[in-house]
């Protein structure tokens, strides 16, 4: 994999990983407007189920826990690549991609759930609408990040991830624990703060 | 690859462990603490706080240690926060400017009493504004409207109405910005009648549409306007606004009885 070198930029900064927090900043104002839909119309649907009826709290404090630890597995894949021990960024990064997956099993059981035992779909009220909608690009902010680890394993045998060219990890990095903090807003703001204060 | 000295700081994989058993002790704590009013109600008041500090432990834990912004150049930072902090302000303005322009909803009642001056008069639509015929106010009049904010729904869900009765709905747009009509409709057919409606750019209701009882044309905020018909047999029916894409939440059951 060729990179430019660090001369060729007038910031000293790889163009790459400028561009990833930018990106990231920009996603930050996409979920932003998201969460404030959500909010703005939380409490104002005219029919049920509301956010007490359906979300069950033990549930998702699991897969937040098993999101929440598929970012330290990141790190540790991350801290191995840069170390050189390919073997063991292979273990982690396939950890990670297993944490993640369960995450979106997790949310494929919920959405269900709701749909088939909670009468709740995007078309049922405000609340439906806004929930799948957030949490929906949620999980799909999390497949591709799943894809995306899965395919710097499979570069893992090609040779293209040494440890001076762990720059393509450390994006793929920024952008799992930026999904990972996205959910922990969305776990207070939608789940605890919308089922305690019904 | 930037193996520039801005990144020689990383931290190691114990804290990272570290980091992450915080992380885990957090979750548990709010998991926790969604439970305390059960035991000390004294306390509700607090709980919300604690969830919004909670929380922003975590993401600042994640923030300056997993995605390295405590060691990585500050350029990276400005990013991050200035994006952040545009996504808190648009959440904060979104959220005073809805519960400005909200206000508090108006809800009218439907009157429960019911029409049984029965006549084979036909279905009319009458559309006008803040004004009513002098031959609608010779029965009863149902009154619905929409949201008095631009949310998609109809002030009530239900409606009731006697067979072979004449009835006038009188539907007034309540919204900011919103049009919106009212459509009786055949049980069940009111996510298709909006869909033959998309013909008709005007009204939003399809030519001779078989399923259409009766209808309130297209009505813009702060105009009113009624339709006068005979109910048709008993059973139940729907109504519904046929706006493109408010006929997935505004919507209600048209009750006719024996």
């Amino acid at each position: 994999m060729e990179h430019a070198p660090e001369h060729e930029t007038t910031t000293g900064i790889d163009h790459r990983k400028m561009l990833i927090w930018v990106f990231l900043g920009s996603e930050c104002m996409f979920f932003g407007s998201l969460i404030a839909t959500y909010l703005i119309y939380y409490g104002q649907s005219v029919s049920g189920p509301t956010p007490a009826d359906v979300l069950d709290i033990p549930t998702t404090t699991v897969s937040t826990f098993v999101l929440l630890m598929s970012s330290f597995s990141m790190v540790m894949a991350y801290a191995n690549i840069r170390r050189g021990n390919v073997r063991n960024f292979r273990i982690w990064i396939l950890c990670t991609a297993f944490l993640g997956a369960t995450f979106l099993g997790f949310q494929v059981f919920e959405f269900r759930h709701f749909a088939v035992h909670g009468h709740l779909t995007p078309r049922t009220n405000l609340f439906g609408s806004t929930f799948f909608t957030l949490t929906g690009f949620h999980g799909a902010h999390v497949t591709v990040g799943v894809v995306w680890l899965v395919s710097l394993f499979g570069y893992s045998f090609k040779g293209d991830l040494t440890p001076d060219e762990g720059l393509s990890v450390d994006i793929a990095a920024l952008y799992w624990h930026f999904v990972d903090i996205v959910w922990i807003v969305i776990f207070t703001a939608v789940y605890l703060i919308g089922v305690f204060g019904k | 690859m930037q193996s520039s000295a801005h990144e020689a700081g990383h931290p190691t994989p114990a804290t990272y462990a570290k980091i992450a058993s915080i992380l885990a002790i957090i979750t548990a704590i709010e998991f926790g603490i969604f439970y305390v009013p059960d035991y000390a109600p004294g306390l509700k008041s607090t709980i919300i706080p604690a969830f919004v500090l909670l929380s922003a432990v975590k993401f600042a834990l994640v923030g300056m240690f997993y995605m390295h912004l405590k060691f990585d150049h500050r350029l990276f930072s400005g990013f991050f926060v200035g994006g952040l902090l545009l996504a808190t302000t648009v959440i904060l303005a979104l959220m005073a400017l809805f519960a400005i322009v909200s206000g508090e909803r108006i809800v009218v009642a439907v009157p429960e009493e019911t029409t049984t001056v029965g006549h084979d008069a036909d279905t009319t639509t009458d559309t006008t504004t803040g004004t009513t015929t002098d031959a609608a106010m010779a029965a009863p009049t149902h009154e619905i409207g929409s949201a008095s904010s631009d949310e998609f729904v109809f002030t009530t869900d239900s409606m009731t109405a006697a067979a072979g009765a004449e009835v006038t709905v009188r539907f007034t747009n309540n919204a900011v910005t919103q049009q919106h009509n009212w459509v009786l409709v055949q049980d069940g057919t009111k996510d298709d009648v909006a869909t033959a409606g998309l013909v008709d750019p005007v009204n939003w209701i399809g030519p001779d549409d078989p399923n259409v009882i009766a209808s309130v044309n297209l009505i813009s905020p702060g105009e009113s306007a009624q339709v006068t018909f005979t109910a048709p047999e008993a059973g139940t029916y729907q109504f519904v606004c046929t706006f493109p894409g408010h006929n997935a939440t505004m919507f209600g059951t048209f009750e006719v009885t024996p």
